[in-house]
């Protein structure tokens, strides 16, 4: 008896354990290409690098071999020193983009979805700034501001807090027009409760697909403003700026780009993947028929 | 009255555009009075081109002489190339409307069929090969795809030239052969994001009660997907369209680096490389308005596919 | 040749189903929805199939047109004979040159049913042009002669507009006139008029009446209402968790059911003026239970858990379809017992 309710629960999706979500096969994938990601940034000076702007003439151009395992560049740094720490950077990025973005979204997207005259002007800047291809709102912030990591975060932040906060003002929107929230609002329940307890828990779910197809968005505009020479200090290892060193010798170096654009490509589908996966598990208006 | 409001409602957003496009020139850091008046100028020298150009004047008076200006087409002088911005992006248009066109044409094609098949076989394994393909696709950064397709077909197979551009005047195969890798690797992050939608928007078309009557009527499948399904699921995917079009703004910068096409990204990165401020703004500038451009006729094209959207 | 004449004989039904089985695949595993039903329409006969929702007589017509839900729903036993052609076994292609020219079918939802992009002559025009190889100006006659045979009001004017600029009454009419713009030997209705107001099913019942008299074609009509039955139609198959449990001619079955579920769905009906005066009842109108899900071939009588007159036997063995009149027959072990059962009812005794 108890087995059977226990089994009725557990496909419900209010029921959602972990372990379902972790089970997912596309998460599942995805999160292990993650976590061997992660583990790269954070241990990358014990995985036989080198330092990763180290110069050595005898590595200039090399191809990779079991020596030099992905080559060295033309001004002889390791390929390979460079592509693990490059790690850093773009999960740097991405996260941060992400909590940033998705912090601000929500309490623009809170205050637009209850504040009248909020949404009337804050909406229509946040169309305004949507209407700017994301890579050129990026550009034109960093030539003002000049590149920096951080700067590059700002930059990619500003083009997606539109995003969130339109996600969270129609949210909120359809929320307050549903039974139980219409119920808590006419009992009189402090507005505090209110968002505690009814409209965060409802925003979380979307909210955490659209975060992982933000931080994989921001990895690739990281990469790209980069790759431009509009991104990270041409010093800084991102696979960004390496593939951008090397695309003025791919023809004789190809392993300059195919490292790190592997590396770049396999992340941004790791995240992407888990974002679909999230979308799959959490959303049933999303399921697979 | 659906297509009058919707006109008026992207007046809002361009002048929001605008505004930020301006305050970058306003407040970037380098003075085009000192790069006019070159390394010996006095400061008095200097101060005399300020107030020439009208730079001492204060942010709102400039914002509207600007605004003006560029209703004019006036987008001012470059830094570094000593011509006006218009003249400039005029001269760099071509390559970037042609590649961003053939994109087009190679992302629709790619990814409706597929999109189309996906949702038809939903849960089997076309559908799950095709999405699979599309999340490939849109994690793909445009420019790796890029060295990737130079590699293969240029370097490797020597079928088509590795980098540049040659304008249709000089012979159909020329102008192609250099366009088709662009333009393919602009397509396939657009083909990815068309496909996925095409597929969910069709998917939920297909469980619609009319296309069992489309069956009863003994149709085939092609004129049931493509006569029946699509215009109804076409609302969805136009829209699709008219948003991934950013996508390809932001590629096309990317893009044109890569094979080295002397198109407006080329221009927006020689730009950046220069701190060439007037051209940066000005490309942001009329990139968004043809990007705000484009979703409105997408809106104003939903009344083809929909009888009930009145205008 | 031999297969022409085979479908000319004169004593074939137009439609022969035996022994069909229907299941479904759902998240709570396979469901039985039909189970060995066989029923026949002769050519131009009216049959009506009633039953409660969920008994399988919409999957009946769907498995008829080979229109269930894949992969969910297949047909897995039986044969569906049209013309001597067993349709169970014809490949799509096959089938789809049956759909729309000799078997047409109507649907519960006019809201729905048509395709909201389209105009009504190009939904009308297109069954035309794909079956009968018309060319353009003569679809368009053909389309607009369809709508004037439904009574179509301003018919020439509506011919270029869409769905949404038409009633459900109106967009009804726009179906049966996709249905039987190509002549078909057989109309199936799944429930045409429940979505109607009353006024406007009165109206496409007649029309549906009237034309399958004119045009000579055999109608199947599913319906829950018996209203619609007594009617519509000459003969009548009752219904019951996927199986037969009656059928005769209408007269005989509604007036001198041999079935308890027959009693109960008639008891159901509620008649004008009577059941408010004759005070609370204890009935089958209000028949406890609600149809059992069927997983494999039934064993025991599916009514059994309801049926006031069920005995051991009942719950052991299946009852087989046995005669209890001219050409009614009552798959029941009791039928004997189940007139007295109905004038009891009548009495308000039981």
């Amino acid at each position: 008896m108890n087995a059977t309710v226990a089994s009725t629960t557990g496909s419900a999706p209010d029921g959602l354990s972990l372990r379902d979500v972790l089970r997912h096969p596309t998460i599942a994938i995805g999160g292990s290409i993650m976590l061997i990601m992660i583990a790269a940034a954070l241990l990358a000076p014990w995985l036989g690098t080198v330092d990763p702007q180290s110069l050595s003439g005898a590595r200039r151009l090399k191809p990779p071999s079991t020596d030099i395992w992905f080559g060295g560049d033309m001004v002889g740094r390791d390929v390979y020193s460079r592509t693990v720490y490059g790690a850093r950077i773009s999960l740097m990025v991405g996260l941060s983009v992400a909590a940033i973005s998705i912090t601000i979204g929500l309490t623009i997207g809170l205050l637009a979805g209850f504040v009248r005259w909020v949404d009337a002007i804050v909406m229509r800047v946040m169309d305004g700034l949507m209407a700017i291809p994301s890579i050129l709102l990026a550009v034109a912030l960093i030539a003002l501001t000049g590149a920096s990591v951080a700067n590059v975060i700002l930059a990619i932040t500003l083009s997606e807090v539109p995003r969130v906060s339109r996600l969270v003002r129609s949210t909120v929107l359809s929320l307050k027009e549903r039974p139980f929230v219409e119920a808590a609002i006419v009992v009189g329940t402090p507005f505090p409760a209110l968002l505690w307890r009814h409209i965060l828990p409802n925003t979380l779910a979307p909210l955490l697909v659209q975060g992982s197809y933000i931080f994989a968005a921001a990895v690739l505009t990281e990469a790209a403003l980069s790759f431009i020479g509009a991104g990270t200090p041409p010093e800084v290892p991102s696979w960004g700026n390496m593939i951008s060193d090397g695309r003025l010798v791919f023809q004789i170096a190809p392993h300059l780009v195919i490292f790190p654009g592997v590396a770049l490509a396999l992340t941004v589908l790791a995240v992407n993947m888990i974002g679909d996966g999230l979308r799959d598990v959490l959303d049933p208006n999303f399921r697979a028929r | 009255m659906y297509a009058l409001r919707r006109v008026l409602a992207i007046i809002p957003v361009i002048v929001v555009v605008a505004l930020v496009v301006f305050s970058l020139l306003y407040f970037s850091p380098g003075d085009p009075a000192l790069v006019l008046a070159g390394e010996s100028a006095t400061p008095a020298e200097i101060e005399r081109i300020r107030g020439a150009l009208g730079l001492d004047r204060p942010y709102l008076v400039r914002l509207t002489e600007w605004s003006f200006g560029v209703l004019k087409g006036d987008f001012g002088q470059s830094m570094f190339f000593g011509r006006s911005v218009a003249e400039l992006m005029l001269q760099r248009a071509m390559p970037t409307l042609w590649l961003s066109l053939l994109a087009m044409v190679f992302a629709l094609a790619l990814a409706l069929p597929l999109g189309i098949i996906a949702a038809w076989q939903a849960g089997r394994a076309p559908d799950r090969v095709a999405m699979g393909f599309a999340v490939l696709g849109y994690s793909m950064p445009v420019f790796v795809l890029g060295y990737l397709l130079i590699f293969c077909f240029s370097v490797w197979l020597g079928w088509l030239p590795v980098q540049g551009y040659k304008p249709p005047s000089d012979g159909l195969w020329p102008f192609l052969s250099h366009l088709i890798l662009p333009a393919l690797t602009l397509g396939v992050v657009y083909a990815a994001l068309i496909a996925r939608i095409t597929r969910s928007a069709m998917l939920e078309v297909l469980q619609q009660d009319y296309m069992r009557t489309a069956r009863a009527k003994g149709l085939g499948l092609w004129s049931m997907l493509l006569g029946h399904a699509l215009k109804n699921a076409a609302i969805p995917i136009m829209t699709i369209v008219g948003i991934g079009f950013g996508s390809v703004i932001s590629g096309v910068v990317v893009t044109e680096t890569v094979f080295n096409i002397p198109g407006i990204g080329r221009l927006t990165v020689d730009a950046i490389l220069r701190r060439d401020y007037p051209v940066i703004q000005g490309v942001v500038l009329v990139l968004s308005g043809v990007y705000v451009l484009i979703n409105l006729l997408v809106d104003l094209s939903y009344g083809l596919f929909d009888p009930r959207v009145k205008y | 040749m031999s297969l022409i004449q085979i479908s000319g004989r004169a004593d074939m039904a137009l439609l022969e189903i035996e022994t069909l089985s229907t299941a479904f695949t759902s998240r709570q595993g396979e469901v039985l929805a039909v189970d060995r039903l066989s029923l026949q329409v002769e050519r131009g006969e009216t049959l009506a199939i009633v039953g409660e929702s969920g008994c399988g007589k919409s999957v009946t017509a769907l498995s008829t047109m080979r229109l269930l839900p894949e992969p969910h729903g297949r047909i897995t036993g039986g044969h569906i004979r049209f013309e001597g052609r067993d349709l169970a076994g014809l490949s799509e292609a096959e089938m789809r040159k049956v759909r729309g020219r000799d078997i047409a079918m109507i649907f519960q939802e006019p809201m729905t049913s048509l395709n909201p992009a389209l105009t009504i002559q190009r939904q009308i025009g297109e069954t035309v042009r794909l079956h009968m190889r018309l060319n353009k100006s003569d679809v368009r006659a053909r389309s607009l002669e369809m709508l004037e045979l439904v009574q179509f009001p301003e018919a020439e004017r509506r011919l270029t507009q869409y769905p949404h600029e038409l009633s459900g009454g109106m967009r009804q009419r726009v179906m049966i006139a996709i249905a039987l713009a190509c002549d078909p030997k057989l109309l199936i209705a799944d429930e045409p008029t429940t979505a109607l107001d009353v006024t406007i099913q009165a109206q496409i019942l007649e029309i549906l009446r009237d034309l399958s008299a004119r045009l000579g074609m055999a109608t199947l009509l599913i319906t829950h209402d018996l209203g619609v039955v007594a009617e519509m139609a000459a003969r009548v198959v009752v219904m019951y968790a996927g199986r037969m449990v009656e059928q005769g001619a209408v007269a005989d079955v509604l007036r001198h059911p041999r079935h308890p579920y027959t009693v109960g769905l008639l008891a159901a009906v509620p008649k004008l003026g009577s059941s408010l005066n004759e005070g609370p009842r204890q009935s089958l109108a209000e028949i406890p239970g609600t149809v059992p899900l069927v997983r494999s071939a039934q064993t025991s009588c599916a009514f059994a858990p309801r049926c006031p007159l069920a005995v051991d036997q009942c719950r052991r063995e299946l009852p087989p379809a046995v005669e209890v009149g001219p050409s009614h027959v009552s798959a029941c072990w009791r039928t004997k017992d189940v007139p007295a059962m109905a004038a009891k009812l009548r009495e308000g005794a039981l």
